[in-house]
């Protein structure tokens, strides 16, 4: 997900335990996905319907439809802290 | 240090892995790699009946022959990738409505890099060359980005679509 996280970046993570929780569009997210497994990502949108909808804009990247309609209980939470070897990101 | 602190806690306690399924920065298309790619092939065709054009065949011509060949095969499928690529993640509704040649462009594209890979044959090799040029042209006008032809400065010396970046 470079520029944001690069390869091997350890990220911190706010978990999602809270029912009126709802990610705001562009948050990072980490989520479990039934065929890619966890996968972090950035959020698009999220529709009337409880879906979830993640999109990268990137060559040889998964597309939105490859990842499909994520609801809110498989989401694990918001990414605040990105630290990598040469930097450290906030996202809060 | 902070990453190299989390990194030793990790060879302990192995945090849980995620995945971005993504390898370089946002909207980076360009179809000039598969153009290069299909020049190589031709470039290699060439090579390739250089040789044949020789009585004899030294260890050094065959050797040369057999990665010749891979080269070929190589770049053919560097060619199918790079188009695959644009294609399915670059073009969406807008650019298919004003270019609807695009799916039939692209399909031939692939069958005449096969046609390319499987064969010697200048003839398809050239067709392919006009084929990802007419799809380099597409693809620079959807980004409203004029076009010119120039012949490659190095062998096969062919034309190539290039965008006019200064206009």
């Amino acid at each position: 997900m470079s520029p944001e996280i690069v390869d091997k970046s350890y990220v911190i993570v706010k978990q999602n335990n809270k029912a009126n929780w709802f990610p705001k569009k562009n948050s990072i997210l980490i989520f479990n996905h039934e065929k890619y497994g966890i996968l972090v990502k950035k959020l698009t949108e999220a529709d009337n319907h409880g879906n979830h909808w993640f999109c990268s804009n990137r060559k040889y990247s998964l597309s939105k439809e490859q990842i499909g309609p994520i609801k809110k209980e498989n989401i694990y939470g918001k990414v605040l802290l990105v630290i990598s070897k040469k930097n450290i990101g906030f996202y809060i | 240090m902070l990453y190299n602190l989390i990194d030793k806690l990790n060879y302990s306690y192995k945090f849980e892995e995620a995945k971005a399924h993504c390898d370089i920065p946002c909207k980076i298309y360009d179809p000039i790699i598969a153009q290069i790619a299909v020049l190589t092939m031709i470039r290699t065709i060439d090579l390739i009946n250089e040789l044949e054009e020789k009585d004899s065949l030294t260890t050094t011509d065959k050797a040369q022959f057999s990665r010749l060949v891979s080269q070929k095969e190589e770049h053919g499928i560097k060619v199918k990738e790079e188009v695959r690529v644009i294609w399915g993640d670059y073009f969406k509704e807008p650019q298919i409505s004003a270019f609807p040649e695009i799916h039939d462009l692209t399909h031939k594209i692939m069958l005449g890099a096969s046609k390319s890979k499987q064969n010697v044959d200048k003839k398809a090799s050239l067709e392919l060359l006009d084929n990802v040029n007419r799809f380099a042209e597409i693809f620079w006008k959807t980004k409203n980005v004029n076009t010119f032809k120039a012949s490659s400065p190095y062998p096969p010396s062919l034309e190539l679509v290039y965008p006019d970046l200064k206009g």
